[in-house]
């Protein structure tokens, strides 16, 4: 069994992935340990190929390097990490993967692919749905007609994708905070006339959400968030933290 | 809706033959010649960089970096000299101007140095770990300074054979390189153009199937398969 996102290993390895795919590509590799695994070893193999390009630098670049580090510290190494895992399915990673550690391994790609906290999805959605959900973003990433916007975002950035052939719209967030305990980010789509629709809550997981925003988005005109309490309310009551223009 | 992320224009693609490595006497296994073939050929005698295997390279990396996460600057200078014709010939190829190498390369070394206490052994070697960090730096430079040229040049530019820069030019051609290049002309030209394409041109997969004419979903195949070939040529473990 595969994975079915890991037809994007070699272009992420290559860093050929736009950068809204990028973003929901590296969120997958923090849960799917069998891409995870192709990436580093594609990532060996795109190394090497390197070898074949070799150029001395310029020689004043060493004293350059060697002033410019003596600038500042390297940052501390991290408290050690834990082992990611979704839905209990606590995977033992080994950088080279053995025929033992398959069916774990596979056990752990199928839970991404259903879904759940690898995409950044609100809990309220069963698992069955995000299956679907998790298409849904897939297509709309991989559209042919897809734009996208990026704004600000409080600490980081919102990429909107929008797809106006499949009517749907997709929500890529970097560097934002965790909305206070208790609230969460909501979106609106906006039609025309100006009213705000409900389209779905979300909270970021280590700064990142990737989400689709609720509802056919074919007679939006534009997408806003607000910062609203968890579950999410019908009219927004605070102000945008992020609004695009679609 | 205007397209703020997508669709940088990234236009030069070359393919081209390099010749005068220096001279040694070590010979020369035979190389097929094939336009498609993005990377440096040797058409003469080249010398082989002394020393390393790259197994006693990569061990003498891991202790460098571990002590440059200490603040060694000493031993930095020392990882720097054995890797940077690695690093600076990469992000070389891939943004074409040597000014504008040297700039990245700088950057990609504060990079290093700044997480070089959080580089982990148990997920790769050392320069895989700093070429991935080069290439995405030298990939975002090319991609924000060429993101205003016109695209129909990179159609054009598709099957120019464009002369190998004079800095190039004395790219070092060792066993390695060799090894390399050998594992390159292994892969289906299809797969070979789209995976150099993406890796020394810079090129997005989008941008792939639209310099190859083939669909989007063609040239992530390609790109993949291509690497897992020369994975499996190169014996890397999987």
């Amino acid at each position: 069994m595969t994975c079915q996102l890991n037809a994007w290993t070699g272009a992420y390895a290559l860093d050929a992935l736009d950068e809204q795919e990028r973003a929901v590509f590296a969120e997958h590799l923090q849960t799917c340990a069998s891409c995870d695994a192709e990436v580093r070893s594609l990532q060996s193999a795109a190394a090497d190929l390197s070898l074949t390009a070799m150029a001395e630098p310029p020689a004043q670049l060493r004293g350059n390097v060697l002033s410019a580090i003596s600038q500042v510290r390297p940052e501390p190494a991290p408290v050690t990490e834990p082992v990611k895992a979704s839905a209990g399915n606590v995977v033992a990673f080994t950088p080279r993967r053995t025929n033992r550690m398959w069916p774990a391994v596979a056990a752990a790609c199928a839970v991404v692919a259903v879904g759940a906290s690898a995409w950044g999805l609100g809990q309220r959605h069963e698992r069955s749905t995000t299956a679907a959900t998790a298409n849904r973003i897939y297509a709309v990433l991989t559209a042919a007609d897809a734009q996208s916007v990026t704004g600000s975002f409080g600490t980081g950035h919102g990429t909107v994708i929008n797809s106006k052939r499949l009517n749907k719209t997709i929500l890529v967030a970097n560097g934002i905070a965790s909305p206070k305990p208790g609230h969460a980010y909501e979106l609106w789509r906006v039609t025309p006339g100006g009213a705000a629709i409900p389209a779905g809550t979300f909270t970021p997981k280590n700064g990142q959400a990737i989400t689709e925003v609720a509802g056919d988005t074919g007679s939006t005109s534009a997408i806003s968030i607000t910062i609203e309490r968890a579950g999410g309310v019908a009219v927004p009551t605070t102000q945008a933290v992020l609004s695009v223009r679609l | 809706m205007t397209a703020a992320v997508a669709g940088f224009a990234v236009f030069r693609v070359d393919s081209r033959a390099s010749r005068g490595a220096p001279t040694s006497s070590v010979p020369r296994p035979p190389q097929d010649r094939d336009e498609a073939l993005d990377v440096v050929r040797v058409s003469g005698p080249s010398s082989v960089t002394p020393a390393d295997t790259s197994e006693e390279l990569g061990a003498r990396l891991v202790g460098l970096l571990a002590a440059s996460g200490n603040g060694d600057e000493q031993a930095f200078a020392t990882l720097y000299d054995l890797t940077s014709a690695r690093v600076y010939g990469l992000v070389l190829r891939i943004v074409r101007d040597a000014a504008q190498a040297a700039e990245v390369t700088q950057d990609i070394y504060v990079e290093v140095w700044k997480q070089s206490a959080r580089y982990d052994r148990s997920r790769g070697a050392v320069l895989t770990w700093m070429m991935t960090i080069a290439h995405g730096r030298a990939v975002d430079r090319v991609r924000s300074s060429q993101a205003s040229i016109n695209r129909d040049h990179r159609y054009a530019e598709l099957d120019v054979v464009r002369p190998f820069d004079e800095v190039s030019e004395q790219a070092i051609a060792g066993m390695e390189g060799r090894r390399v290049r050998h594992a390159l002309t292994t892969l289906p030209v299809a797969q070979r153009q789209a995976v150099t394409l993406a890796y020394f041109g810079g090129h997005t997969h989008n941008e792939v199937a639209e310099l190859l004419q083939i669909p989007l979903g063609t040239a992530k195949t390609r790109i993949r398969d291509g690497l897992i070939r020369m994975r499996l040529a190169l014996g890397v473990p999987s």
